[in-house]
């Protein structure tokens, strides 16, 4: 068996987004100042909240859009969602002249110094359920009123930090690395659709049902990718459940046969993890593993996210040794010398 | 990225399996260890958890090893670093060998410190007290002490500092000492001196050192709140070995500060350790140095460190500038007879240089030779002077059969290439080596003026041929007797057989040299 958790390690760090998420940071906040500078919408009970994968934590290099949940806490089912978009559209143009495009159900800004975009979305409490959840404009009519679909992502969130508290490896949660390791493997192995979170959704369930306990990453990677690869024929027509709304599964825009294509691809990344762990040869398996999660995408260089050990040629043979020889002795005089 | 890298890698792949989580920087675990089994009772058996981390030093050095969970009642004494980190190992391996490189062996040695940390550590003799206390902060410090001259239970002036601090033996009574501005000034910077017997546990703070003072606790506070007493020199015993720990002491907000220095022994005991075997048989032997140039001055210098305190150095020259890269002395001599600034030198390695006598006198007559032999056990004769040594040679050889008197004669020939040193008289049935045939020098140095020439022989010759001699003196004051009348160690091979082959040769194996 061959772990390599100073590799998976490095991994990790070359698939966090570091840069990205300082810039995020810093569009997310202007963004946010200059929505709640506006009279209008304070009125409506502004409050936002990133959500998204960025939002959760579980973004991977590199990020190209930061997704604002604009809650209007005093938003009543007359709103017009058209109207508001209009509004923030304006109220955003004048901070971010040339930067803001009205967007079928949002407002996008772009920072192309940051070289990624903030997408504004409104949400109003759901009318029938105005404590739990909240709706989104599905579908703007010419008139300006919309059919409004139920969303929680804040609740995405809360499950998101609880399953990392909830799956530790050492003394750190191992969920959100994870979630962060699959959407690599999503990214290498599967066509455009099914999405990133509609992967972070499947590794959700396969955590929850499994209930692992593992001592490596390699490990945790086996076992989830295992049951995703097993679970995704069974949603071929129906989504996943969703875990923040009852009785609502996930949509996505994959057709059935991306999602057959995809459940094939995963289960051929499942076999090359599981083969990876087996092997005993560090170098062989280095080399798996490193085929498994492919190269950093959207990034000017790409490279490739798990490194082979300083022991192990490109192609994965082994090196001759370490720098350290058994039986060669560092100190020709053996023990018991005095100088 | 370290070197090792791959060996670090290969090394954390077996930790999994004995159930180890490995993130990549930290392995977290089980150790199984057994407590001290009662009579009659099975030894109960718990499960620990550590951490481990491969740090920097790693694998030249053991892996930083912290307890997470005892996993059963444990008191954690002795053998923890300040930082928390389990000192698993005293001693140094070299890193091809070095048992923490096997995972089970590692996890062995943790689960064994666990039971000796439950048992109390019993039998051991590691006095390293300074371990569990934070060191000086404004840099480091030695306190010295003599060992054989403290008295417990009272304060004792130092002197020196701020770098080095010596307690002397000077006592304070403290008693009277009150607050304000009279106070006289010798009262301060005291240390003050206790004996704790077998250390327990280790002091960790002010409050366990005050527990371990005892009667004197209330006392000895008041004086470092008065900041009368700054230094305290704890004795103590574990496991049957004597040690010391000294303290510098603190008044502060938050009560008294203490932190170790490292502290050492001056007594003569302490400082004759290092001598060598031979130390008690050379102490008391009467031993005449002539010549204290080059190789007398190292000989003398070595016969001394190995425990000869009755010498005698005769030499008639004064040291000049040119003698010191390859002469005992140094430059603050140049000008003295050769014979003082020799016993000068020695007095740095025991002041005590008492039975040192020194004669700044040339050896011409044989009625001195002989007077010489006879009052001495042992003569060296470093001179390098045909007329000198054959003075000695003559004179040792005419004594009579029942006298012990030996002259060691030392030198080295062909600028250093080859050493020499001839013991006489001669046992029943030896003989010394053939000389070195004497070949002509072609460069000359002088030094401005007339004079001898100088010899060209590098000061790492001299200081192997009054190496060799000393060998030949111990061998012959200990009564061993291994040694023959000629040993010689040819360094650069010569033309003539046996010198041709560098190493060892002796007048009993004149064919044979040491590879």
């Amino acid at each position: 068996m061959a772990t390599l958790a100073t590799q998976f390690k490095a991994a990790l760090s070359r698939i966090e987004p570091k840069v990205d998420a300082e810039n995020a940071a810093e569009a997310h906040k202007l963004v946010t100042a200059a929505l709640k500078a506006d009279d209008k919408l304070k009125k409506l009970g502004i409050s936002t909240f990133i959500i998204g994968s960025y939002g959760r934590d579980v973004s991977i290099k590199r990020v190209k859009d930061v997704d604002v949940f604009m809650r209007l806490e005093k938003a009543t089912d007359s709103l017009r969602p058209s109207e508001i978009l209009d509004h923030v559209n304006d109220v955003l143009e004048d901070v971010f002249p040339g930067q803001v495009t009205r967007q079928h159900r949002s407002v996008m800004i772009e920072f192309p110094d940051f070289d990624l975009s903030v997408d504004v979305v409104i949400a109003r409490p759901c009318v029938d359920h105005p404590t739990e959840h909240w709706q989104i404009p599905e579908k703007i009519e010419e008139d300006g009123r919309a059919s409004w679909i139920e969303t929680n992502p804040i609740k995405m969130s809360e499950l998101t930090n609880k399953a990392n508290d909830d799956f530790l490896l050492s003394t750190d949660g191992v969920y959100v690395p994870l979630v962060k390791l699959i959407r690599q493997i999503r990214r290498t192995w599967v066509d455009e659709q099914p999405g990133g979170y509609y992967f972070e959704v499947l590794a959700y369930h396969a955590f929850q049902d499994l209930e692992p306990d593992k001592n490596t990453v390699a490990e945790y990677l086996c076992v989830i990718l295992r049951e995703i690869a097993d679970r995704l024929p069974d949603y071929v027509t129906d989504g996943p459940d969703d875990p923040t709304l009852d009785e609502h599964t996930i949509t996505t825009k994959a057709t059935k046969e991306q999602i057959e294509a995809a459940a094939e691809r995963i289960a051929e990344a499942a076999q090359l993890a599981e083969d990876a762990l087996e092997d005993k040869d560090i170098c062989a398996s280095a080399l798996k593993w490193q085929e498994l999660l492919g190269k950093t995408q959207q990034t000017k260089e790409p490279e490739f996210v798990f490194a082979l050990p300083e022991a192990c040629n490109a192609d994965g043979t082994e090196k001759p040794r370490g720098a350290l020889v058994k039986g060669a002795p560092a100190v020709p005089a053996g023990r018991d010398r005095y100088a | 990225m370290s070197m090792f890298s791959t060996d670090i890698d290969r090394w954390r792949e077996d930790f999994p399996a004995l159930g180890f989580t490995d993130d990549g920087e930290r392995l977290h675990g089980p150790v199984l260890w057994a407590e001290p089994a009662m009579p009659d009772q099975p030894p109960t058996v718990f499960t620990a958890r550590v951490e481990i981390v491969p740090g920097a030093a790693f694998p030249f050095a053991p892996p930083m090893v912290r307890l997470l969970d005892s996993g059963g009642p444990l008191e954690i004494t002795f053998h923890i670093n300040a930082d928390n980190t389990l000192c698993l190992w005293e001693d140094d391996w070299s890193v091809d060998d070095a048992p923490w490189l096997d995972p089970r062996k590692l996890l062995d040695r943790i689960a064994d410190w666990l039971q000796k940390t439950a048992a109390g550590w019993p039998g051991d003799d590691s006095c390293d007290l300074e371990r569990y206390l934070d060191q000086e902060d404004d840099g480091p410090r030695m306190v010295l002490y003599n060992a054989t001259r403290l008295v417990p239970d009272q304060a004792a002036q130092t002197e020196g500092g701020p770098e080095i601090i010596c307690i002397t033996d000077r006592a304070r009574r403290t008693g009277n000492i009150v607050n304000g501005r009279r106070r006289n000034r010798k009262d301060r910077r005291l240390a003050w001196v206790a004996d704790i017997g077998s250390a327990v546990r280790p002091i960790r703070s002010w409050d366990d050192l005050a527990a371990s003072l005892g009667t004197h606790a209330a006392d000895v506070n008041r004086l470092i709140k008065m900041r009368v007493i700054t230094v305290i020199l704890l004795r103590y015993t574990r496991g049957g070995a004597d040690a010391a720990l000294a303290l510098r002491v603190h008044p502060g907000d938050t009560g008294i500060r203490i932190a170790a220095c490292e502290s050492a022994d001056t007594s003569t005991p302490t400082r004759a350790m290092r001598a060598g075997s031979a130390r008690t048989a050379l102490a008391n032997v009467p031993i005449a140095i002539v010549g204290c140039g080059a190789i007398g001055s190292f000989t003398a210098e070595l016969l001394f460190r190995s425990g000869a305190r009755v010498l005698t150095l005769i030499d008639a020259e004064r040291l000049k500038p040119g003698n010191v890269v390859r002469h005992f002395a140094d430059l603050q001599h140049v000008g003295w007879p050769k014979p003082h600034a020799v016993r000068d030198r020695l007095s740095a390695i025991d002041p005590d240089v008492t039975a040192v006598t020194v004669s700044h006198n040339r050896l011409t007559v044989l009625e001195e030779a002989t007077a010489l032999v006879l009052r001495h056990r042992i003569v060296v004769d470093a001179t390098g002077s045909g007329r000198a040594s054959s003075l000695l040679a003559t004179a040792v050889t005419s004594l009579d059969a029942g006298s012990d008197g030996t002259v060691v004669s030392v030198c080295v020939q062909r600028d250093g290439d080859v050493l020499r040193v001839d013991r006489m008289p001669l046992r029943p049935g030896e003989n010394h080596m053939s000389p070195l045939p004497t070949v002509e020098h072609t460069s000359q140095l002088r030094e401005r003026g007339c004079g001898a020439p100088v010899s060209p022989t590098p000061p790492g010759a001299v200081v192997a041929a009054a190496e060799l001699a000393l060998r030949v003196v111990i061998d012959e004051v200990t009564a061993e007797r291994k040694l023959p009348a000629t040993v010689a160690e040819v360094r650069k091979p010569q033309d003539q057989p046996p010198f041709d082959v560098v190493g060892w040769i002796t007048s009993d194996h004149p064919e044979r040299a040491a590879s």
